[in-house]
C-alpha cells in the first residue's frame, strides 16, 4: 500500500472510532437492564482512547487498524441492545441472582444483549475482546484494560423476548460460563471415561483408515477426544439447565428443536478442536436429563391437581424423555476424508458413544453437586400447581397463598415451569386461529408481570425486614 | 348498594374460589387496604404521547387510527428506584403495579390520592372498573400544578373504592370489554368493539367538508 492509503486508513479508522465513541455516549443508559451494561460502556470507551492514541497503536499497520475499526462495531452493537426495550429487566435480576450463586461478587460479571438468531448464546466478552485487541494494542495495554474486569455476554433471542418460558435455556447457557470455570475437574473427568470406554471406539476409527502413521492416529485420537469434549460440554450445559429451571428447560428445549431434526449428531470440523461445534442429537439431550430432572416424581405430583388438560401435557412430556427414533451421525464439512472417517466411526458406535456420554454425565452430575449445586429441587411441583392454577383462571401468578393477604413471593422457577406448562397447554389445546394467539398473548403478559412484581415484593420484603423503614 | 368497607374487603380477598375472589396482588403492605379503599401503587410501564406534525387523533377513521397510535405515542419500561418526571400539564399514560380480577359482583372506581391530589397530580380520568374485569388498570396522569412532579414506580398514588353490584336472575353482569388481562399501560383500542363501528357514523360530515 502507498503512503497516501496508509495515511488514509489510519484516518478513516480514527473517524470510526470516534463515531464509535459518540454511539456510546449517547447510549441511553436508563435503558440498561442491569449495571454490568454501563461498565461495558466505560470499558468500550476506554478501549477507543487506547485506540485513538497515536502513540499507543503507531506501530499497528493501518489496514488492520482499519478493519479492527469495522470490527468494534460489533462490540457497540452489542451494548446497543441491552435495553429494557428487548429484554425484561426482572428477567435479568432473577438471572442475576443464578450468576452470582455460581460467581459471587468477586468472580466474572455478565451483561445481556439479543441476537437475531433463533437461540440463546453466552461467549465471554473479555476474552473476545482481548483477542480483538491482539497485535494493534500492546500486550501491557490490554492487560490494563481488562485487569478484574471478567465479562461475559449472554444474548436473548429478540424475536422471541415476549416468550419468558424459552428463557429456561438460559439455564445452558450459564452452564457454559460454569464450564469454562471447572474446566479442568470436568475435562479429567471425560478424559477417564474415554480410556475405559472408548477401546472399541477407537478399533473401528483406525481399522477403517489403514495405513495410518503413528502422529496421524494421534491427531485423529485428539480429534475424537476433542469432539467428545464438546459433546460432553453440551450435556453438561444441559444439566446445569435442569437443575437451574426444572422441567421447563425440558419444554424449553423441546421448543428449540421444533422444526430440526431431534435425531441427528452435529459436528462441524474446524482447524481449532477447541472450537469445533459438536451436538448431540435432542432426543439423545433430553433422554439423558430423564434422571437428573427427578421428570417422572414431578408428573406425579403434579397429577395430584386433578386438571385434565395438564395430565396431557404431562404424558407429553414424559415421552419427550424417551428415545423414539434411530440417531444419525452428520459431519461436516461433507467431502472431507477426516469428517468421513469420523461420521462412519461415531455412527458404527453409537450406543459406544452414548455410554461414554451418559457415564460422563453421571460423574459430572456428582461432581458439580459437590462443587456449587447441592440442593435437590429447583422446583416445587406444589408451588408449581397453585401457580398455574391462577393461570388458568387468568389470575396473576405472583404469589404462592398462604394464611396472609400478601401471600408468599413466588419463586423464579416456580412461575417459569407454571408458566411453560401453561404455555404448552394452550399450544396444544387451541391449535389455530385467534383464540390460540389471544390466549398465548394472555400467559406473556401474566408471565412478565408476575416475575416483575414477585422480584419487587422480595425486595420490598427484604428492605423491611431489614429495618431500613425510615 | 353500598361500599364494601375494610371487613369485606378481606372477606372477599380470603375468598378461595378464585370465580368469586376479589384479587388485588400484589399487596406489599396490610396497611393498603384502608376502611372502605385499598391503596393501589403505580406500575413500571408508561405511554409518552409525543408532539408530531403528521397526524391528529381522529378516532372515527378506524383504518389508520392504530398506525397514528404508533407515530403519537412512546412506550417505555421503566425499572423501579428509577423517576420519572411529569411537567405541568403533560399527560402520560401509566399503569398500577397491581393486577385486579373483580367478581362479577363486585364494581370498582379508582381515585388519586388525596395527598398526590392537593399535589396536583390526577391519575385517572375514566375511573369506573366494570364486574369481571381482570388486569391491570391504565391510568390517566396529568400534573395540574405549575412546577413539575417526580415519580416513581412503586409509589401510592391511587386507590380503589369497591362496590356490590345487584345480579340479575341468572345473568351476573360481566365484564367482556376489550381490554383483556392487561398488564401493561395501554393506548386505546377504538374498534375493538362492533359497538364501535358507530362512530364511522359520527365521522362521516367532517370528511366530506
Amino acid at each position: 500500500m502507498s503512503g497516501v492509503e496508509n495515511q488514509a486508513a489510519r484516518s478513516k479508522a480514527s473517524s470510526l472510532f470516534s463515531k464509535a465513541v459518540e454511539l456510546l455516549e449517547q447510549i441511553d443508559r436508563d435503558s440498561f437492564p442491569s449495571d454490568t451494561s454501563e461498565d461495558i460502556r466505560i470499558l468500550l470507551i476506554q478501549v477507543l482512547d487506547k485506540l485513538r492514541d497515536s502513540g499507543v497503536v503507531a506501530p499497528a499497520d493501518p489496514i488492520l487498524l482499519y478493519q479492527k475499526a469495522l470490527g468494534l462495531q460489533s462490540f457497540v452493537s452489542l451494548l446497543s441492545n441491552s435495553s429494557v426495550e428487548h429484554i425484561s429487566w426482572p428477567l435479568v435480576g432473577h438471572c442475576d441472582q443464578m450468576w452470582e450463586m455460581f460467581f459471587g461478587n468477586v468472580g466474572p460479571r455478565i451483561f445481556y444483549s439479543t441476537t437475531q438468531a433463533h437461540n440463546y448464546t453466552i461467549f465471554s466478552f473479555s476474552g473476545h475482546l482481548r483477542s480483538f485487541l491482539e497485535g494493534v494494542i500492546p500486550k501491557i495495554e490490554i492487560d490494563a484494560l481488562l485487569r478484574d474486569r471478567e465479562f461475559y455476554c449472554l444474548q436473548l433471542a429478540s424475536a422471541e423476548d415476549e416468550n419468558l418460558p424459552l428463557s429456561a435455556i438460559i439455564g445452558h447457557e450459564f452452564g457454559h460460563a460454569l464450564f469454562d470455570k471447572y474446566s479442568q475437574e470436568l475435562n479429567e473427568i471425560l478424559e477417564t471415561n474415554f480410556i475405559n470406554h472408548s477401546k472399541k471406539l477407537l478399533e473401528s476409527l483406525f481399522t477403517g483408515t489403514p495405513g495410518l502413521l503413528l502422529e496421524e492416529r494421534s491427531q485423529l485420537h485428539s480429534l475424537l477426544v476433542g469432539i467428545f469434549k464438546r459433546f460432553a460440554e453440551e450435556l453438561f450445559c444441559d444439566l446445569i439447565g435442569i437443575l437451574l429451571m426444572g422441567p421447563a428447560f425440558l419444554m424449553a428445549l423441546q421448543e428449540m428443536s421444533w422444526g430440526v431434526s431431534k435425531a441427528l449428531f452435529e459436528i462441524e470440523l474446524s482447524p481449532r478442536i477447541a472450537l469445533i461445534p459438536a451436538y448431540p442429537s435432542f432426543q439423545f439431550r433430553l433422554s439423558c436429563l430423564r434422571e437428573a430432572s427427578n421428570l417422572e416424581s414431578f408428573c406425579k405430583e403434579m397429577r395430584k391437581s386433578g386438571n385434565d388438560d395438564l395430565n396431557i401435557i404431562l404424558d407429553f412430556l414424559l415421552s419427550s424423555v424417551k428415545e423414539l427414533k434411530m440417531d444419525r451421525v452428520l459431519v461436516k464439512p461433507s467431502g472431507n476424508s477426516v469428517a468421513s472417517q469420523i461420521q462412519k466411526c461415531l455412527a458404527n458406535n453409537l450406543d459406544v458413544t452414548k455410554n461414554i456420554l451418559e457415564e460422563t454425565l453421571k460423574d459430572f452430575e456428582e461432581k458439580i453437586r459437590k462443587l456449587c449445586l447441592n440442593s435437590d429441587e429447583p422446583v416445587s411441583s406444589a408451588n408449581v400447581i397453585a401457580l398455574h392454577e391462577r393461570f388458568e383462571c387468568h389470575i396473576l401468578p405472583n404469589i404462592i397463598p398462604n394464611d396472609t393477604l400478601l401471600g408468599e413471593p413466588a419463586r423464579f422457577v416456580d412461575i417459569l415451569n407454571a408458566a411453560s406448562l401453561e404455555r404448552l397447554r394452550v399450544l396444544s389445546k387451541y391449535s389455530e386461529g385467534d383464540e390460540s394467539g389471544k390466549l398465548i398473548g394472555v400467559v406473556e403478559r401474566l408471565t412478565a408481570k408476575s416475575l416483575e412484581v414477585s422480584f419487587i415484593q422480595k425486595e420490598y420484603f427484604e428492605w423491611e425486614q431489614t429495618g431500613n423503614k425510615r | 348498594m353500598s361500599v364494601l368497607n375494610k371487613e369485606k374487603l378481606i372477606e372477599r380477598m380470603n375468598e378461595t374460589n378464585y370465580v368469586k375472589k376479589l384479587v388485588v396482588t400484589p399487596l406489599l403492605s396490610e396497611d393498603q387496604i384502608g376502611p372502605a379503599s385499598i391503596d393501589i401503587r403505580l406500575g413500571s410501564s408508561i405511554i409518552i404521547p409525543r408532539k408530531t406534525y403528521a397526524d391528529k387523533q381522529d378516532v372515527t377513521e378506524r383504518d389508520t387510527i392504530r398506525e397514528v397510535e404508533r407515530r403519537l405515542y412512546e412506550k417505555r419500561r421503566l425499572k423501579y428506584h428509577s423517576r420519572f418526571i411529569l411537567h405541568p400539564n403533560q399527560l402520560i399514560l401509566g399503569v398500577t403495579l397491581e393486577y385486579l380480577s373483580l367478581p362479577d359482583n363486585l364494581f370498582c372506581t379508582i381515585a388519586s390520592r388525596s395527598s398526590w391530589g392537593r399535589l396536583g397530580l390526577i391519575i385517572a380520568t375514566a375511573a369506573a372498573v366494570q364486574p369481571g374485569y381482570k388486569g391491570c388498570l391504565t391510568l390517566e396522569l396529568v400534573n395540574l400544578s405549575e412546577s413539575p412532579i417526580a415519580l416513581y414506580p412503586g409509589l401510592l398514588v391511587g386507590q380503589l373504592v369497591f362496590e356490590e353490584v345487584a345480579e340479575k336472575h341468572g345473568e351476573p353482569a360481566h365484564y367482556s370489554g376489550r381490554y383483556d388481562c392487561p398488564t401493561e399501560a395501554e393506548l386505546p383500542k377504538f374498534f375493538a368493539k362492533k359497538s364501535d363501528k358507530e362512530m364511522e357514523f359520527w365521522g362521516q360530515q367532517g370528511k366530506t367538508r
